[in-house]
């Protein structure tokens, strides 16, 4: 047998036992070919194969044994170059990393090959894996031994790495006793550690000088399992005299200074308390302790400052260096602990040594840029105490300057800091707001909204194949409404001029939808694999609906797909009920497209921006369709109502000239009263609905398909009403779209639900929850309580079953079951841009619907931010004065818990101002019952409306107004908590626009003048 | 990681020294061997707080990163010449530039040499910076004049340090935004400090544009005429201790919004500018958006002769330069975008101009640094990688190009810009520089 047939032969069927004799008598000339066979033995057997391990029971299982995996790892160790070494997969196996007992005694075996084969790289190699996982780390004791016989050099960074993970070591060896409560065991630590001196004089106070996990290493130790951690072990080394007290307090400062991660600066700081140094052992250090408060992190230096703030008077106190850091921590935003430490300190420093007034102005006068209030108080009471001194501390161009940079900052101060420094606040100083403000102006919400319809907004068609070809992609990639719309007019209207090979072109963007291993396919295989496509997944929305349409496109409309895709609520999906109307849009655009060349476009793709259809182009359509004596599509055409200008009055008189030329009666009844000036609610019909039954063999595959849940592709197409059929449902959408708010009895024939002839109007309020949950281990609290608001909007009880699905204006109405409202939230979230689209005349359905759902608590997770972001967003567009739901959104957005939510809320507010959409009078009062019963906090609204404060007159006018109504709503005997920040701001606002004080605002005020928090406040606008 | 990496025999310090403090930046230039260049600048800070304030500041964008990702290197690099000192650096995600320029009336020395060259910046470096105190008079030496400092224990600190490719790769980006960008806004410090006072809690996850209200800086999240995108905004708190001292504040970003400026002006001829990639998870080096200046080929004779020309001159305005030689804008922008695709060019917003860095000359940079380019190369390599269909109207070009597994139609040429049916063009409708596919078509029928 060769050295290689050997070595194969142990290692297939011997142990350790026989290779370490064996490693270690190998020759020079053999450690390549041992090598080679190392690795080739690695990829043979290092896999997992499937195997029969009982008749019929079949399982993956590592062809390697832990034996050979041993094996194999010891003759990497005796063979490798540095190369193979580095390779990820050389890695030291779980158990040689001395974790317990060793039984085969592979340790021993490590050290003696090590010790034969003595490899080069080793120290290199340990690092390496050590920096890829810090769980890795070779024991410090097998570190020490590697040392101790000349195999490794020492190297800081890996022993540091190796200490700091000593505990954890403790740790699992506890496994090894019976009990593994263990009592004494920190004592027992304790004595291993002060009995290893080379540890205790080197590689302990290793730790100070580099990132470890010392701040995560522990143990416990006890029955009461107490927590053993290095922070609880040092500081009896140090009290033993293990440990240089001395050297432990000043090597934690100089920890302190480095950039570590912020956990790790904590357990210095902690370990430097842990010591309770003495007043003179931090004074002794105070140059370290000064270095600190140039660090990046504000927790060192407040620890910094906390550490020297009582000695800032004391004779040995080096005062110029304090100074000369202070000067860059003033500039500081993230600081404000720590720079109130500091102003409070400077006070001091300024009565022991007048003669630092000029520095000491300086560093005031800068800290007035920081933002928080707190810190500008500090330093503008530093100010006056030096500028209002008796004996003048300054010179008189130092006051100049210091005046004058004062006035400078005038508008960064808060309302105190501002009152703190009026006295020195020279004329020049007002506010450059006031500069150049014109003359208050006073809000008054606009009534009257007429749509843009015009050439500046007109959506232009899809010019080209390319264009269209382009737009798919956009499609696929974004989704959003504006472009799908688009994409769906361009469709239809370029129906006969695709190019022959289109359905090539169109394959990257099916591969990107559908999946992967449709690349390199052939078309057969690719027609192939859509013909038994399956529409009936989880997730689905709309754009699986758009999918769909893809899909039956590159198959030139062989299939019809739409109407394929599974919309009915499943146990894991809820999808949006409005979408069953956009597939039956879609479904009837495919089957079209499936019939003519060209195909007719759809009714209610929006003819101008952002999704209105003006009254002519819907006309021109219908008459397009009759030309063609083609029937409109119910769905279709009841979209085209909800989105058609019918208010822009001259495009609805061109409109109805139009109307003449329509053939069907009915139909042009219906747009004759959709289109006049002022529609009358009498002159509505009072159209019957026609009575719908399913047909026997729909019931049977429906009843069989909730039998049989697994049966794919069992969703028939909904039979589509007819126009005649659906015209009853088409007259309440119209209806609703011009007169939401009014009592329609005409149309009570239609249906008896909400949103026909009756208005669906939800009512909202508040209701206290409370949740208690026992917590037996802790004594002290065994019993928690919790309290939280949430909002209900209630609808009166409705017979379960929507009538139609072309009611639009009632589809909302029936509330989700409790138990799918996430999904609901969910589907909501990905829909809703379509959603709001849909609605560009009265979305206050969906606004309902998405305060019922992601509104609910205070507390929103990503998916009913997301909601309310989006529909916020939609309030920005110029409109109609915001109704009830609108304006509670708006409410909701500006009190939000996520910070966007509320930015993009005081745009709307904003915008709302200038469109004069807002209803100030509404937003107050929606504003105080919000804060009233504590759904949100003060704060929240205080520091976004700060944000709107001194942008022009008429926003300042409409924010007074909002607050005029708002104040009196809020509970007088017991303030609520930053009542004084609202204060100030309508102090603010009212100084601005000089609106009186309302009586009832005035009465709350007096009340407030009692609350020590708001005496101030309240007296100086009552005084005003 | 770069085809190089340098050394420096010491660390860079603060020393304390009889006649006052010396700011000692160590340095090590790549083509510092062949020159022999040992020292660029020897002399006084005549604000030293100040550039002090500036420094650290810039050693803090270097330090910060705004994704998860290992920190980078954090040494800045200088470039000497034209009277001024450039301390250029990004932040590890390579979202963030920064440049603190020092200008003849911020200096009182000797420019020993022109030149670029890594400084070290190192911790406690950094950390004495903020000793320097407002009346101290500070030395500045870029480099070693002499070895006249005594090494701790007597030894040699040599910290080696592999330059990252992305920082080559997002010097070209940056320069190719600067250069398009406008000023935007002007603001006071007052409006300044307010900037930051306004913006978000928190990390922006989306974009929000800046505008004035009234008198005040607003970061609003809708976009309004006149605002400036800033994509991720929360990047601007690294100028927050900058801000309160600076003099004015100018903000400039591209037409397009996909990048944006703020130019700090300290005063006593210093200038401080941090320039935002379009969004936090955007780093300068992949932005792509010099890919069609680079993709003609130029003579590399030409190339050559354009850096001899411009590392004499150490400044030019490529209008200028053009009209003075007669060339024509196109091909200056060609020569411009192949020089700073090494890393070679600069660009000065203040001066409107291009400033040279003295780096090795090293053309295959061009290709391992612009994958999209070199794979667009493989595809006209390739027998039948890109396949005319036809010449439309306004020679609209229409090709097939192959993709993974799929062919995609691609448009160039004409008025409108190319198209692509691949994901990168969907997903970035071109604002992201043109994928291979499209630049294999326009290098092949373009």
């Amino acid at each position: 047998m060769t050295t290689v047939e050997t070595f194969e032969h142990i290692i297939r069927h011997q142990s350790c036992r026989e290779l370490v004799p064996f490693l270690g008598a190998l020759g020079k000339s053999d450690i390549v070919p041992v090598r080679q066979k190392t690795k080739s033995l690695l990829r043979e057997l290092d896999r997992y194969v499937n195997t029969e391990v009982k008749p019929g029971q079949w399982q993956y299982r590592h062809q390697l044994t832990q034996e050979q995996q041993m094996m194999l790892f010891f003759a990497g160790l005796a063979t490798y170059s540095r190369k193979e070494a580095q390779a990820r997969s050389f890695s030291l196996p779980w158990h040689l990393s001395d974790r317990g007992p060793d039984p085969q005694g592979h340790q021993q075996h490590f050290i003696t090959i090590l010790e034969q084969a003595r490899p080069e790289w080793l120290a290199e190699w340990l690092v390496r894996l050590t920096r890829a996982n810090q769980w890795a780390v070779i024991s410090y004791k097998q570190l020490r031994e590697l040392e101790n016989r000349g195999l490794l050099a020492h190297d800081p960074w890996l022993f540091t790495q190796s200490v700091a993970h000593q505990l954890t070591r403790y740790n699992w060896l506890r496994n090894t006793y019976k009990k593994t409560d263990i009592d004494g065991y920190d004592q027992q630590i304790l004595h291993d550690l002060r009995a290893d001196t080379t540890l205790l004089q080197r590689d302990l106070l290793l730790l100070f000088d580099y990132d470890s996990m010392v701040d995560s290493d522990s143990t416990i130790s006890g029955k009461d399992r107490q927590l053993v951690n290095w922070l609880t072990l040092l500081p009896q080394l140090v009290a033993s005299g293990h440990l240089n007290r001395s050297e432990v307090l000043t090597r934690c400062l100089l920890a302190l200074r480095r950039d570590f991660r912020r956990p790790l600066l904590t357990w210095f700081k902690n370990l430097f308390l842990a010591l309770h140094p003495t007043p003179e052992e931090r004074l002794a250090r105070q140059t370290e302790l000064i270095d600190l408060l140039a660090h990046p992190l504000p927790l060192v230096i407040n620890f910094a400052l906390d550490q020297l703030k009582e000695f800032w008077t004391q004779p040995e106190f080096d005062t110029a260096a304090l100074l000369l850091y202070a000067d860059a921590l003033v500039t500081r935003q993230d600081l404000k602990t720590g720079l109130r430490a500091l102003f409070s300190g400077l006070e001091k420093l300024l009565k022991q040594d007048p003669t630092l007034a000029a520095t000491l102005s300086r560093l005031s006068t800068t800290a007035l840029t920081n933002a928080d209030a707190s810190v500008q108080e500090r330093a503008g009471k530093l100010l006056k105490a030096i500028l209002g001194a008796k004996k003048p501390l300054l010179t008189a161009e130092e006051v100049v300057e210091t005046t004058d940079t004062i006035s400078l900052y005038t508008d960064l101060l808060t309302p105190a800091t501002r009152t703190l420094l009026g006295p020195y606040l020279t004329s020049t100083s007002a506010p450059s707001t006031d500069d150049s403000a014109p003359l208050a102006s006073t809000y008054t919400p606009t009534s009257s909204f007429i749509p843009d319809i015009s050439a500046a907004t007109a959506i232009a068609p899809v010019r080209d194949w390319h264009e269209l070809l382009f737009l798919t992609g956009e499609l696929v990639q974004h989704n959003g409404p504006a472009s799908v719309e688009r994409w769906l007019d361009g469709l239809g209207h370029l129906r006969g001029h695709y190019p022959a090979d289109y359905a090539q072109q169109l394959r990257p963007y099916l591969v990107r939808i559908s999946s992967s291993e449709l690349k390199n396919k052939t078309d057969d295989e690719i027609q192939e694999y859509f013909r038994t496509y399956s529409f009936g997944g989880i997730r689905q929305g709309r754009r699986e609906l758009l999918s769909a349409l893809l899909i039956s496109w590159y198959q030139g409309f062989a299939q019809l797909n739409v109407s394929l895709v599974n919309l009915k609520a499943q146990q894991y999906s809820a999808p949006d009920p409005l979408l069953q109307v956009e597939q039956a849009r879609l479904a009837d655009l495919e089957h079209r497209l499936q019939t003519a060349t060209p195909a007719l476009p759809l009714l209610s793709t929006p003819s101008h921006a952002p999704y209105w259809v003006a009254p002519s182009v819907l006309v021109q359509r219908l008459l397009d369709y009759q030309a063609a004596g083609a029937e409109p599509a119910p769905a279709d055409l009841a979209l085209a109502l909800t989105r058609t200008a019918a208010t822009a009055p001259d495009d609805a008189a061109a409109a109805r000239l139009l109307l003449p030329q329509l053939q069907h009666p009915e139909l042009c009844a219906l747009l004759e009263w959709y289109l006049a000036p002022q529609p009358e609610p009498t002159a509505l019909p009072s159209p019957a609905a026609p009575t719908a039954s399913k047909p026997m063999a729909r019931e049977f595959t429906e009843r069989l398909s909730k039998l049989i849940p697994f049966l794919k592709r069992t969703t028939a197409p909904e039979p589509s009403l007819s126009l005649a059929e659906a015209l009853p449902w088409l007259w309440a959408v119209a209806a609703r779209t011009r007169l939401p708010y009014q009592e329609l009895p005409e149309l009570a024939a239609v249906a008896s639900y909400p949103g026909v002839a009756q208005p669906w109007l939800p009512q909202w309020r508040f209701e206290q929850k409370t949740h208690t949950y026992k917590q037996s281990w802790n004594k002290e609290k065994p019993e928690v309580t919790n309290t939280w608001q949430e909002l209900l909007v209630q609808t009166p009880p409705v017979p379960r079953g929507l009538p139609n699905q072309l009611l639009l204006y009632s589809t909302y109405v029936q509330p989700p079951k409790s138990t799918t409202d996430w999904y609901s939230l969910f589907s909501l979230q990905l829909e809703l841009p379509f959603l709001l689209s849909v609605f560009p005349n009265n979305p206050d359905v969906v606004y309902w619907h998405l305060i019922r759902l992601s509104c609910r608590t205070d507390e929103a997770d990503t998916t009913a931010r997301e909601v309310v972001q989006t529909a916020v967003h939609s309030l920005l567009e110029p409109g109609p004065l915001f109704s009830e739901p609108a304006t509670l959104l708006l409410a909701l957005g500006l009190t939000h818990s996520a910070p966007a939510c509320r930015a993009v809320a005081l745009e709307a507010l904003l915008a709302s101002v200038d469109t004069g959409r807002l209803v100030p009078a509404a937003l107050g009062q929606h504003l105080g019952q919000l804060l009233s019963v504590g759904f949100v906090p003060v704060q929240r609204l205080s520091d976004t409306l700060a944000q709107a404060r001194a942008i022009s007159p008429l926003v300042d006018d409409a924010v007074c107004q909002v607050l005029e109504v708002l104040l009196p709503l809020l509970p007088s005997a017991t303030p609520l908590r930053n009542t004084r920040k609202l204060l100030e701001g309508y102090a603010d606002v009212q100084s601005r626009t000089s609106r009186p004080v309302p009586a009832a605002v005035a009465q709350h005020l007096q009340a407030w003048g009692q609350s020590a928090a708001l005496k101030k406040a309240a007296t100086g606008l009552l005084t005003a | 990681m770069s085809d190089f990496a340098y050394a420096y025999t010491r660390p860079s310090a603060l020393e304390a020294r009889p006649e006052g403090n010396a700011l000692l930046l160590s340095a090590f230039a790549e083509d510092a061997i062949e020159s022999g260049t040992s020292c660029f600048f020897w002399g006084r800070l005549r604000n030293s707080w100040l550039a002090a304030r500036g420094l650290s500041t810039l050693a803090k964008v270097v330090a910060s990163r705004f994704v998860p990702q290992s920190a980078a290197l954090r040494d800045p690099i200088v470039t000497a010449g034209a009277g001024l000192l450039r301390f250029e650096a990004f932040s590890s995600c390579n979202g963030v530039y920064a440049r603190l320029d020092l200008g003849p009336d911020a200096l009182d020395g000797e420019f020993l040499s022109s030149g670029t060259t890594n400084v070290d910046f190192n911790e406690p470096m950094v950390n004495a910076l903020a000793r320097i105190s407002r009346t101290e008079p500070v030395l500045l030496s870029v480099g070693e004049k002499e070895v006249v400092l005594e090494r701790a224990e007597g030894r040699v600190t040599e910290r080696k340090v592999a330059l990252p490719e992305r920082w080559i790769k997002g010097l070209t980006a940056v320069q190719a935004y600067l250069a398009l960008m406008e000023e935007k806004l002007r603001m006071t410090r007052v409006q300044a400090v307010q900037l930051v006072q306004g913006l978000p809690a928190g990390s922006a996850k989306t974009d929000v544009f800046l505008v004035l209200r009234g008198p005040r800086p607003s970061f609003s999240p809708v976009a309004t005429a006149g605002a400036v995108r800033v994509g991720g905004a929360h990047r601007l708190r690294l100028l927050e201790g900058l801000l309160p001292l600076c003099e004015a504040l100018r903000v400039y970003a591209t037409p397009d919004g996909q990048a944006s400026a703020f130019v700090l002006e300290l005063g006593g001829g210093q200038q401080f500018v941090l320039a935002l990639s379009a969004d936090v998870w955007r780093g300068f080096s992949g932005e792509g958006n010099q890919l069609d200046a680079l993709m003609e080929e130029l003579p590399t004779e030409w190339i050559a002769g354009a850096n001899n020309l411009f590392r004499g001159n150490e400044t030019f305005n490529p209008t200028l330069f053009a009209l003075e030689n007669g060339l024509d804008p196109a091909t200056v922008d060609k020569l411009c975008a192949s020089l700073s695709a090494m890393g070679l060019l600069g660009f000065d917003l203040a001066e409107n101009h291009y400033f040279y860095r003295r780096l090795p000359f090293k053309t295959q940079r061009i290709l391992s640094l612009n994958p999209r380019l070199k794979n667009a190369r493989a595809l006209l390599a390739a027998a039948d990688g890109v396949q005319l269909i036809g010449v439309g109207e306004g020679g609209r070009t229409e090709a097939r190009v192959r993709g993974t597994g799929v062919w995609h139609t691609v448009l160039v040429g004409g008025a409108q810009p190319p198209q692509c049916t691949c994901t990168w063009f969907s997903e970035h409708q071109g604002q992201r520089g043109p994928c291979k596919h499209i630049l294999a078509a326009q290098m092949q029928f373009v």
